[in-house]
Formats: structure tokens, sequence, C-alpha cells
């Protein structure tokens, strides 16, 4: 027994260290690192913030002696404003509830919650952009609540039970059209179909999903997981015809559909505006990714460089990977902090082995005796621009040349409105529509990314969203698309989970086998991981507006952890002098409960009636007083 | 490749001038091994060590950050030499160097290839002995005469360190003195068909920790317990003077790792590849095992460090000379290769019993 003890310690230490002799020495920056920065000031004030306060009890469970008293009404009962999360979605998914769910153990009521809002809820569980996970409050205290793996973890267990909700419309007997199978349309044509309106979509790609499918590639958004999305729709009673290219819009109302709605998105690479563009070997980023996601052969060569920072771009460099290159290289005009691409997408992307080259653009690109070169120009960063991010100015005479196999332009996208549709269009090429119904022109709707230029899914749906209730309100309806899944909430009790906690590590496959398959990367949590990733949830959409909040007497040492904990800044410690916080009566009735029976001598604090005679602020009865 | 490395075995005799030409080329030709090793050993360690702590380590100045202890000692001679006020200034300017020239001296008697070697001489046991205790005098001297607490606790610390440990490790080296017959370090060497760290795994790790507290590394580095001592025996040290006690420092470990590698690695012994290169791949890997060790085991406390040195490594050490006392008498012949695991076996045996014998109540030392 005790050798083993003593042995196994020694050997288990000395082997930890030898593994890490073997790892690669990693230094993180700023976006990953998890930083906690102490907010506690001590001091003799303590103030408190009625405003501020949400009543969520963490100084209380932060307090080591148990001395604050908070008293709230109705505890769970109050529904008041939208928590951050669900205010900061472009859809409205009320992100609170669902995580909530989760937390009760409830996968299939959180697909319920999200499904009532959004009809890709896999889709969005791989690949949202996650405003909302920037908004949440918990991100004050340590790391946001890791929202979209959550969904991740939820739509993995579905059960299913929000079909059970359902509720079908009569059909109306109009029809519309919608052309582009993307998320802005296939959105509209879901919704418009639950309101019993008959949709035809028109894609002219040989499958749906429009950028979901060719332009984010098979390891991020599995082929499976958007055909599941795309055939609920089809449940619902819309219609996918694929392979057709419109004409145009005012043709489709004149063959007697009532409207249509123009989703075509934006899948036009933007040109680099150098010169040797048209050389052969150089791609077009989403041109490139449309063409490996539908499996149309691409001739890639070892040596592969990308122009672009954004998320295109990193996709680009990844596919690149699993294509085969050797030598993938990103350059970019910026550095890594100004990159608009996700963090963690780079850390991927850098340990699969992408060389990253910052400050540096494309001048020029030539072909000499067979071989393409890029000339490239160094860049400094300036001053700021109107964006925030600092300018980059090239520095004259430091042009290098790199030898290279293909070059691919992921910059930007625009979209390709044909002439034939007849539509009006800004100068990025970008349709014309009111803002607020997204009407083109009469009977004709638009949305999506060919209104938005490249935006990111959940904008996309929630642009659908708004085109199938103008539309549907068009037809005569009554442009309501609520749809509920869910029964309405039972008390749900506030908690702030843990008060320090990170979020739980997400595994990915094996490194060997992301370097040549498109299987997805990322492995979803197992139970106890989204268990405890939704309990550190602070429910801020539960509000509950504290009537008091005050310390019992005598007992607070101004430790001030109570300050620390608190995650919405409502407590204030500073510098004063101690007794100000406290009333007379207060300590002189303090005083004497601490006094033994015989010893003790009431003061008039004992008896209110005579409190009120006595004067004010007076700490000492009159034996005490100073003799003059 | 230069030649001087490559000696023919008996260089003294035939030179002319023999004595003198050899002392003057060994001598420099050690102090040149050792400045080069201690300047290597410490880019090493800290190299080494940040990679153990999954950091990167000194990697600006020059290939690998290879001149790093080149810049460090410029910084460090361009240091003020204060001299406290009270210190006690005779002892304070010679400690140093006390405690600097008893390392230089133990490599006289290393062979650093067959046959180059300062000198032979036939006690070169009881001679390493000796005069490596020398180094913990002028680390006592330094530490008492700074007129500072921490220092004065540091040497204290140092003296009884030595008194603990030189007890089991000269033990460990006896068992090494009776199964080679000699205590001429070219004589042991000799006896090494098989390294005695097989023969004797015993001697070899009672031998290891031993060194390990007689050179103040980690986890034994009481002496320097910054965490307590702020920086113990060296605190009031600077500029010049605080070069060579780290000097000494690093020349300890230089010289630790050739006497492991010499008394049970079979020093400059092995096939195809010159002596010298033995030795050095032999002295890497006993530095590569200091390192592992450091970067592994907290310190120790004093109490724990006594302990570990009268309760354990003492007896381990008796239970080595017994074991080769009897081996000596009844079976002189009986070292091939078919007796190391019996060895090996008989060691573990012994340290386990011997740890769970040594845990009486909560009191253990915790190896």
């Amino acid at each position: 027994m005790a050798s083993e003890i003593i042995g196994s310690g020694l050997l288990k230490g000395l082997r930890v260290t030898l593994k890490t002799l073997f790892k690669r020495p990693v230094t993180t920056q700023y976006p990953e690192q998890k930083l906690t920065i102490s907010r506690r000031e001590r001091g003799t004030v303590l103030a408190w913030s009625a405003e501020k306060c949400t009543g969520c009890y963490t100084c209380e469970r932060a307090c080591p002696h148990g001395c604050i008293d908070i008293e709230t009404p109705e505890i769970g009962q109050k529904w008041t404003a939208q928590a951050p999360c669900t205010h900061r979605c472009p859809a409205r998914v009320d992100a609170a509830r669902y995580i909530r769910s989760i937390a009760e153990g409830k996968p299939g009521e959180a697909v319920a919650v999200i499904r009532e809002k959004i009809p890709f809820p896999s889709v969005c569980a791989y690949i949202c952009a996650h405003p909302c996970e920037s908004a949440c409050n918990r991100g004050a205290i340590d790391e946001p609540i890791s929202i979209r793996k959550l969904k991740r973890y939820a739509v993995d267990n579905d059960s299913g039970e929000w079909r059970n909700m359902i509720k079908r419309a009569l059909p109306t007997g109009k029809s519309v059209a919608v052309i582009g199978a993307g998320p802005a349309g296939l959105t509209v044509a879901y919704y418009l179909a639950r309101k019993g309106h008959a949709v035809t979509v028109l894609e002219a790609l040989p499958s749906p999903g429009g950028m979901m499918k060719v332009g984010i590639p098979d390891y991020r958004l599995p082929v499976r997981i958007l055909d599941a999305d795309i055939k609920e729709i089809e449940n619902a009673g819309a219609v996918i015809k694929t392979g057709v290219r419109v004409e145009s819009p005012a043709k489709l109302i004149a063959e007697g559909y009532n409207a249509v709605f123009v989703g075509v998105g934006a899948h036009q690479a933007m040109p680099l505006g150098v010169p040797g563009e048209s050389e052969p070997g150089v791609l077009g980023g989403v041109d490139f990714l449309r063409e490996v996601n539908l499996g149309t052969p691409v001739k890639l060569g070892k040596r592969v460089a990308i122009v672009g920072g954004g998320n295109t771009a990193i996709d680009c460099a990844r596919t690149a990977v699993r294509m085969g290159a050797s030598e993938v290289s990103l350059v970019y005009r910026r550095t890594r902090a100004e990159m608009p691409a996700a963090p963690e997408e780079v850390e991927e992307a850098v340990e699969e082995g992408v060389k990253l080259v910052f400050l540096a653009a494309p001048s020029k690109i030539l072909r000499a005796e067979g071989k393409l070169f890029l000339e490239c120009v160094r860049m400094k960063l300036g001053a700021e621009d109107s964006s925030g991010r600092r300018k980059p100015e090239p520095v004259s005479g430091s042009e290098y040349l790199t030898e290279l196999d293909n070059i691919i332009s992921a910059v930007s996208q625009s979209p390709v409105i044909p002439k034939s549709f007849a539509m009006k269009a800004d100068r990025g090429s970008r349709l014309i529509v009111d803002p607020e119904t997204l009407v083109a022109s009469a009977g004709i709707f638009a949305g999506g990314d060919d209104v938005l230029g490249p935006a990111t899914v959940i904008e996309c749906i929630a642009q659908g969203r708004t085109a199938a209730s103008s539309i549907d309100l068009y037809l005569g309806g009554n442009g309501d698309i609520t749809e509920v899944f869910t029964a309405p909430e039972k008390v749900a009790e506030r908690t702030g989970g843990p008060l320090e906690a990170f979020r739980p590590f997400g595994d990915a496959i094996a490194h060997e086998k992301r370097l040549h398959t498109f299987e997805g990367v990322e492995i979803g949590w197992s139970n106890e991981d989204a268990l405890l990733e939704a309990s550190r949830c602070l429910r801020c959409d539960l509000t509950y507006k504290p009537e008091k909040w005050q310390l019992k007497g005598g007992q607070c040492i101004y430790c001030g952890l109570c300050v620390e904990a608190c995650p919405f800044d409502a407590l204030y410690m500073g510098y004063e002098y101690e007794r100000n916080t406290y009333t007379a009566a207060d300590q002189t009735l303090e005083k004497e409960a601490l006094m033994t029976p015989e010893v003790r001598r009431p003061s008039g604090y004992m008896h209110p009636e005579i409190a009120r005679s006595l004067p004010a602020q007076s700490l000492l009865l009159d034996t005490d007083k100073p003799k003059k | 490749m230069s030649t001087a490395f490559l000696l023919p075995a008996t260089i003294a005799p035939d030179w002319p001038g023999n004595f003198w030409w050899h002392l003057l080329i060994m001598t420099v030709l050690l102090i040149a091994v050792l400045m080069i090793s201690v300047i290597m050993f410490i880019w090493l360690e800290r190299r080494v060590i940040a990679r153990f702590q999954a950091r990167v380590g000194p990697n600006r100045a020059g290939p690998f950050g290879l001149l790093q202890s080149f810049a460090d000692v410029i910084k460090i001679l361009t240091k003020e030499d204060i001299i406290p006020a009270l210190a006690d200034k005779p002892l304070f300017w010679i400690a140093p160097a006390m405690a600097f020239v008893p390392v230089l001296m133990i490599l006289a008697v290393i062979p650093l290839s067959d046959g180059l070697q300062l000198a032979d001489i036939n006690v070169g046991v009881v001679y390493i002995s000796a005069v490596s205790a020398i180094t913990a005098i002028g680390i006592f001297m330094s530490g008492m005469s700074s007129n500072n607490k921490y220092s004065l606790i540091g040497a204290m610390r140092e003296i009884a360190q030595l008194i603990s440990f030189e007890i089991p490790m000269l033990l460990a080296l006896a068992g090494l003195v009776m199964a080679s017959s000699s205590m001429s370090i070219s004589g042991v060497i000799g006896a090494q068909t098989i390294p005695f760290a097989l023969t004797q795994p015993l001697a070899f790790v009672v031998f290891v920790i031993a060194l390990l507290a007689e050179i103040n590394r980690t986890p034994f580095d009481l002496v320097e317990a910054d965490s307590e001592l702020t920086a113990g025996f060296n605190t009031e040290y600077s500029g010049m003077k605080f070069a060579v006690l780290y000097l000494t420092e690093y020349s300890e470990a230089v010289v630790g790792s050739i006497l492991i590698s010499t008394f049970f690695l079979g020093g400059w012994r092995g096939p195809f590849l010159p002596g010298i290169i033995w030795l050095v791949i032999k002295m890497l890997a006993s530095f590569f095992v200091i390192l592992w060790i450091r970067s592994t085991i907290p310190r120790f406390r004093i109490d724990q460090s006594m302990k570990l040195a009268w309760k354990t490594l003492l007896p381990l050490a008796m239970f080595n000379l017994f074991i080769m006392a009897v081996k000596t008498v009844f079976a002189p012949g009986l070292t091939n290769w078919v007796a190391v695991p019996v060895y090996l076996a008989i060691t573990a045996v012994i340290i386990i019993y011997w740890a769970r014998f040594m845990r009486p109540g909560r009191q253990s030392v915790g190896i």
C-alpha cells in the first residue's frame, strides 16, 4: 500500500513532466486567453445601485459571512425584458430559455424553443456566427456561455417532441415563388408553407441550401445535417425544384404566382484588383468552395496562397489543406487582431498547418516560364479608419515574389443580379428594398445576401422571417408567423451557476484525420459537459427587481467579495468613514445585543417611543458621556 | 576535428619535458572544457526546463538563444560590486574563489578519455570526496560573512546538508571501491565491463540523490530557497563575485554529471565512438535526468531533507555495502550480464520495503 503510494506519485510526476517536454510550446493570444481581472477595491463604504441590480443573488452566495439580505418579489415569476443574448440574435431566438431547458436535462424542449424562431436549428448549431455570445453577461465574470455548442448538444440529442405541437393552416389558394434555396429563401418558403400558401422554391444549382451548401465546407457543416433541416422544410409543404434558372421575377408573376421572393445570394467572388488576375491558377474563393462542395474535380497544386482574412478565406485555406496542398499560406493585409474571421477558426487553421502572412497585400500576379508568381507588398498599419480598424498602408519598395501553384482570392463576395431581373441595385450591386417590409416592387420581395451583402446565416434567416411576414400580409393573411412548440414555462428558479467556471474544452477529431478528410471537425459535448456549461447561465431573462438589499448589521467585514462577484456592477465599494454606513440606532442595538443580561442597560432604542424623543445620531448614553 | 581531444592513451611520457608539458596542456584543456560546458549547460538547462514547463526558453540572442549566456555574463560583470557595510570583508572576498577552485580540482583526476587525464592518483576516490567537501566551506564562508540573516541560514543549511549527505555518498562509493579493488578513477572505470549502475543499482540511486543534495540542485536547493531565504547564501553578492558563485553552481552540475558518468555509467568506455564523445553523451544524459528531477519535484523542507539522508539513504547505502561485501567474499567472479536482473530485483525489493518501513505515523519522508 504505502509503497504503491510513494512510488506511483513520483513516477506519475516524472511522466507528466516528460510528456510536457515533448509538447510544442504554445503562446496564446488575447482573444483565446482566459483572463479574469479582480474588480475588487476594498473600502469601508458599500453602496448598492437599485437600477443595475437584477437580484441574481450572486453576491449573497459569494458572501462568506452570510450577511447579505435580499428581498425579491415572487421568485421566478416575473418575465420582463429579453436577455442580452436573445436581444442580440437577429432572429430573436430565445437562447436564455433553451439553455435553461438544457440545464434541466430537456434537450428536446430546447430544440422546440429554437424551432419557434428559426427553421435551421441544426445548421445554426454547427456554423452560426453566434453574436449572442459576445453579448452574454457571463462574459463580464469569466467567459460567455458557449451558446452555439449548447445548441449543438440540443440538436444532437433532439427527441423531436416539437412535432407534436405543429399547427397546419388551411390552404389559402395563393402561390408564391422563391428564387434561390438559400437560408433566406428556405426560411421564407417554410413560414409561408406553414401559413397555407403553395410555395415553390426555384434553385439554379443542382442541390438546395445555397451558401450553406456550397459556401461552407463539409468539415464544418456535414451535408446530412443540412439535408435534415431542408427535409423538414419540404415536410412543411414547400416544393423545391433544383436546376431551374429563373429569367425574371416579373415573368413568374405573369405565369400566375401571386408573389415572388428573390433570395439569390452573393455568389460572386470580388476581384483582387491587381494586374494578372485572369492568369490560369487564380481562383475565386467562393467559386473554389462551390466546386469542391458540389464534387466538381478541382485541380489544386501543392503551394497555395489565399488572399483575405475573413471566414471565407479560412474556409478556403482549410479546404485546400484537405485537398492535399502541402504549403498553404494566407495573406492578409492587416494583423491577426484585425482579422474578421472567428478567432477559434483561425486557431484551428493554424493547427492544421496553415501559414499566416500578415501585413502583406498582393500587388501583381505574373506567370513566367510556366510558373505562377504572386508579388506582395509589405504593409504597415496607419491611422484608424471609419470601421475602427487601423488602415494598412503599403511600404514602398518592399515587394517580394512567391512562387505558387494556385492563388485563391477570398477578399469578399458580391451579389450578381441578372439584367433580366430588372431590379434596382446600389453600387455594391445589392438590391434596394424597403427596409421594413423588404418590398422591391409590387409582389416582388427580396432579402438575404443579395440585399445585405455577404452576411451570416442567422442574419439571412432573420430577413427571411421579415419577408415571410410581409408576403403573408401582402397575400391577405395576418402576417403573424409566430409558432409555438413549447408549453408555457413554469416557475424557474434563479441561479447563477458556479462562481467562476470556464467553458468545458471542446473535442475535435484526430489531427491526421482532419488533414485528409472532410469529416466534421468538432465533436459535440457529453451530457455532463453540456449540463455544466448550461448551469453557468445567469438567466438574465428572468428579472427580479429586488425591493431591498441590505447588510445584516455588524457582521460585514468589508471584504469586498460581493463587489467582486457582482456581474452587473450593481455594488460599489469605496473609501469613507466606516460609521457613516450605520445609523446610531443600529449600532447601539448591536452593542446591546452583544452584552450579557447582567451588564446590559437598555437604551431608548429598545423602545421606539422613547427613541423618537432622543436627539438624532446620538450614539452615547448619558452615563458614557465624557466629563468636561 | 581537433587532435587535442583524441590524444593517444599515454601522452605524458612521450612528450618532451613530459611532466611540465602534460601539466600545462591538461590544465588549460580542463579549464577550457569546464568553462565551455558551463556555458553550454546554462543554456541547455534554461531551454530544457522551459520545454518541461511548456515554454520556449531563451531564443533571441543568437541562433536558438545560444548567445544568451554571453549576454548574461556581460550583464553580470557590468553590475555594481557591493560589499555590505558590516560584512567580514576578507571572508567575503575569498569565499567565491574558495567555492569554485575545489570544483576545478576534482577534474584533475577524471579521465576524459583513455589516459587523457591530469593525474591518475591511486586514491582518486578519496581525493574527490575530500576536495568536493571544500566547496561547501566556501559557500558557508560566503553566507557567514555577508552579515545577513538569510545568508547565514542558507550557509547553515549547506553545512547540515553536507554532513548528512556526505556519509551515504561515501558509503555508496565504498561499494564501488570494493567491487573494483582500486581507488584510482582509472581503476574504477577499468572495472566497469558492465556499468556499475547495473551491477550496483542501489549505490547508483543513493549516489545520485546524495549528489543532488551536495551540489544543491532542486529538490535540495534549500541553501538558496528563494521563497524563504530571498537568495540564500548569495543574497548580498553582486557583480563579478556573484558571477563566480553562479559559475560554481553550474560547475558543480557539470562535475556532478561527470562523476555520475564516471563512477556508474562507465566513464569514457563505449563501443565505436571515441572516449571523449562517450563521456559527453553520458554527461548530457545525467544532466538531463538532473533537470527532469528538478522540474518534477518541489523543494524539500530541511527536516524532510535530513530525514531522507539519515533514515533512508544511509541505511540503503549500508545495505549496498553489505551486499557487495558478501559478494566480494563469497562470489568474487559473479559479475556478468546474467546477474544484472538479480541486482535490479534486489534493489527494487529493498527500496520498496524500506520505503514502507520508513513510514511510521505521518512522518513519511515522501521520496
